[in-house]
């Protein structure tokens, strides 16, 4: 994997703040993936894409670009990076035409190139039939498509995406988050963040979680599954015993438990296990570890945790 | 690029009311209000102003007193509740009318709603009712006067020979000016200058909805799109001008009985006022670029145009203003910019136009340094709400 951004050791506090919004952050982005970005509110994210984009500096710590080459980042990140703010930053009295031809005209040199590109971003984000409607007029739905749009104009090879998704219907949710996956086909490095856990691990590659300015976990979704087992009566010292020699294994009380699960093996052995100790499975569920469970965790672990 | 920002900024006011009304309309009802409240003739103002008299016994040179007041054109006899001013006559009044003691004869009560200027006025015709009475008894008692001719006829003598408009001649080679140019320069600049509210709430929109930050991602650098932005205005203000000169010129005139002002006068407005939509976005640049909130756009740019234009003699006539603020008004650019329509409206003599102009360019630039400084700071401190 291509390391597509290197934050190294990136801390950050407001000014006249005293607790650091970011704090010794190391990650790696790789080029050419999607990267999700979650945390509780206030956790840095916001702040940690305002400095991946150029928009604030860090206090410690350094951005590098992988195919920034010779330029300097400022001057990397104007004319390879693109930025789709939470906020909708348009022009509400303009139409979505007009906004588009307008941010077009920054980023092009002539009026041909930014025609095309205009009509190239119209039909990426399916704004045709909304092209001549007031911004302000627009379902919130197409307000976040035009905020989308407007950061494709600049033809970026990094994309960072906050939060895209808020305050959308399901149609709108779905058109923009075919057209990340679509963009992250055509190879761009693309950096999420959102509250909606079941959509980050739909299309990010990896996850980097943030809390109280710290990421405190880079995980690859789907690697693990976990199965969870309830019983009819009292589990045994000897098979928690030996359950626990085979694999990490939770025990919420004495008639459940949960186990990670890592490959085939594992499973028909744990099951072997069960057998053995002549259990009375009452409920058996394996899947997947979901987001959710491993962000309430990290939560939870925070303090003892951390990266 | 340039195109798109001009476009932007035109598509921007002219779809927001509340920029339309503070570029046209506002400064259409001034200029039609005050030059319709100046134009009231002085014949018209004395009819309207009632006097109430007092008297216990009417003797015949209290009547005579009160006729020629009422010659001038005052209402008298009116009620006391509703008169400007109340006349008390002495009881002595007949016997002390040529003794050479310095007694009073005559008290004037004002009513509190009386303006000085009517009470000026009023005492100004007080003197002048006296001196007639006191010439008509005098050309009596020297027989100038056939006293078997009606008091009116008398009264037509006395006036006549007491008339000395005559004998003074205006020795100005200036035309007299009509109202207008006392009412259309000034409102007109008052408008322009107000150019800082659009301004500033297109700035702090930009700034709220975060796409002046998104700008920062983009590759233009953001003092050139200011600059941008300003230039754009530049066109709205020279565009405000030119439709308030249009109606200042051509409209109002008609509304106050006065003919229209030729089109040819409008190429002076329009040279003169390049330098004034400078100066007026260059100055509206230095508050929206210091301001983060709407209230602070209406709270500082309203009220430091208000105050600049008071200080300009826009409100109070410059010259019955005393001495020290009428020196300040010397340098305030809304002045210079009402000069500049003033001479350029009515052809005056031009002597002090370079001045001007080389104070609004000087202002100016001063003006967009310092707004382009105050916008750099601005940038570098913006965050994500």
């Amino acid at each position: 994997m291509t390391p597509g951004i290197e934050v190294d050791n990136v801390s950050f506090a407001y000014p006249g703040c005293r607790q650091k919004s970011l704090s010794s952050v190391c990650i790696s982005l790789p080029a050419s993936q999607c990267t999700g970005l979650i945390g509780p509110n206030g956790a840095g994210k916001s702040t940690l894409l305002s400095i991946l984009s150029g928009l604030l500096k860090a206090n410690q710590g350094t951005v590098s670009f992988a195919d920034s080459e010779e330029q300097s980042n400022d001057t990397f990140i104007q004319h390879n990076v693109a930025l789709v703010p939470q906020e909708y930053a348009f022009y509400e009295q303009l139409t979505t035409l007009q906004n588009l031809q307008y941010f077009a005209s920054l980023c092009t040199k002539t009026k041909l190139d930014a025609r095309q590109m205009v009509n190239e971003v119209l039909t990426q984000c399916q704004l045709e039939d909304e092209k001549g409607r007031q911004a302000r007029f627009l379902s919130g739905g197409y307000k976040r498509r035009l905020n989308l749009a407007i950061a494709l104009l600049k033809k970026p090879e990094i994309l960072y995406l906050d939060e895209p998704t808020v305050g959308v219907d399901p149609v709108s949710r779905e058109t923009i988050l075919t057209l990340i996956n679509t963009l992250k086909e055509q190879g761009k490095t693309i950096v999420f963040t959102s509250h909606m856990l079941h959509e980050v691990q739909s299309i990010c590659d990896q996850i980097v979680m943030l809390n109280e300015g710290r990421a405190l976990q880079i995980s690859y979704t789907n690697k693990s599954k976990l199965l969870d087992v309830e019983v009819s009566s009292k589990l045994a010292p000897k098979f928690t015993e030996k359950l626990n020699n085979m694999t990490k294994c939770k025990f919420s009380d004495e008639l459940s438990f949960q186990c990670e699960i890592e490959s085939d093996q594992q499973l028909f052995d744990i099951f072997g296990l069960m057998a053995e100790s002549e259990c009375l499975v009452h409920n058996v569920h394996y899947g997947p570890e979901s987001l959710t469970h491993q962000y309430m965790t990290m939560l939870e672990n925070s303090d003892s945790t951390k990266y | 690029m340039i195109q798109q920002s001009i476009k932007k900024e035109f598509i921007l006011v002219s779809r927001d009311l509340h920029s339309l009304a503070v570029l046209f309309i506002l400064p259409v009802v001034f200029m039609l209000l005050m030059t319709y409240a100046m134009s009231e003739k002085k014949a018209n103002v004395l009819k309207s102003i009632d006097i109430h008299v007092n008297q216990h016994e009417s003797s015949k040179n209290q009547t005579l007193f009160l006729n020629y007041l009422s010659r001038l054109g005052y209402q008298l006899n009116s009620p006391r509740s509703k008169a400007d001013a109340s006349l008390h006559f002495n009881a002595d009044f007949q016997e002390n009318l040529f003794s050479a003691n310095s007694d009073t004869m005559l008290v004037v009560d004002f009513n509190s709603r009386t303006s000085l200027q009517i009470q000026s006025l009023i005492q100004q015709h007080l003197q002048l009712a006296f001196a007639r009475l006191k010439l008509h008894l005098y050309l009596i008692e020297t027989g100038d006067i056939d006293d078997t001719t009606s008091i009116e006829q008398q009264m037509d003598m006395v006036i006549k020979q007491s008339d000395t408009s005559h004998l003074i001649e205006s020795s100005t080679t200036q035309q007299k000016l009509p109202v207008t140019a006392y009412s259309v320069p000034a409102w007109l600049i008052f408008g322009v200058f107000f150019i800082v509210l659009p301004i500033s709430v297109t700035l702090i929109n930009e700034q709220q909805s975060g796409t002046l930050m998104r700008l920062k991602t983009f590759p233009i650098n953001l003092p050139v799109y200011f600059l941008l932005k300003l230039s754009a205005f530049f066109c709205i203000s020279l565009l405000q001008l030119l439709i308030l000169a249009l109606v200042g010129l051509r409209v109002i005139p008609i509304f106050v009985d006065l003919s229209p002002i030729p089109f040819e006068q409008l190429w002076h407005i329009l040279l003169v006022g390049i330098f004034i939509s400078l100066s007026a976005v260059s100055f509206a640049a230095i508050i929206a670029a210091a301001i983060n909130t709407f209230e602070q756009a209406v709270v500082l740019g309203g009220g430091i145009n208000i105050i600049v234009a008071a200080l300009s003699g826009f409100m109070v006539p410059l010259d019955v203003m005393p001495q020290n603020l009428q020196n300040i008004a010397e340098y305030s650019p809304m002045y210079w910019s009402a000069e500049l329509i003033k001479v350029s409206m009515f052809e005056l003599p031009t002597e002090n136009n370079l001045t001007n102009i080389i104070y609004l360019c000087l202002f100016s630039i001063f003006s967009l340094v310092i707004s382009i400084l105050l916008f750099s700071r601005k940038i570098r401190k913006l965050q994500w709400n």
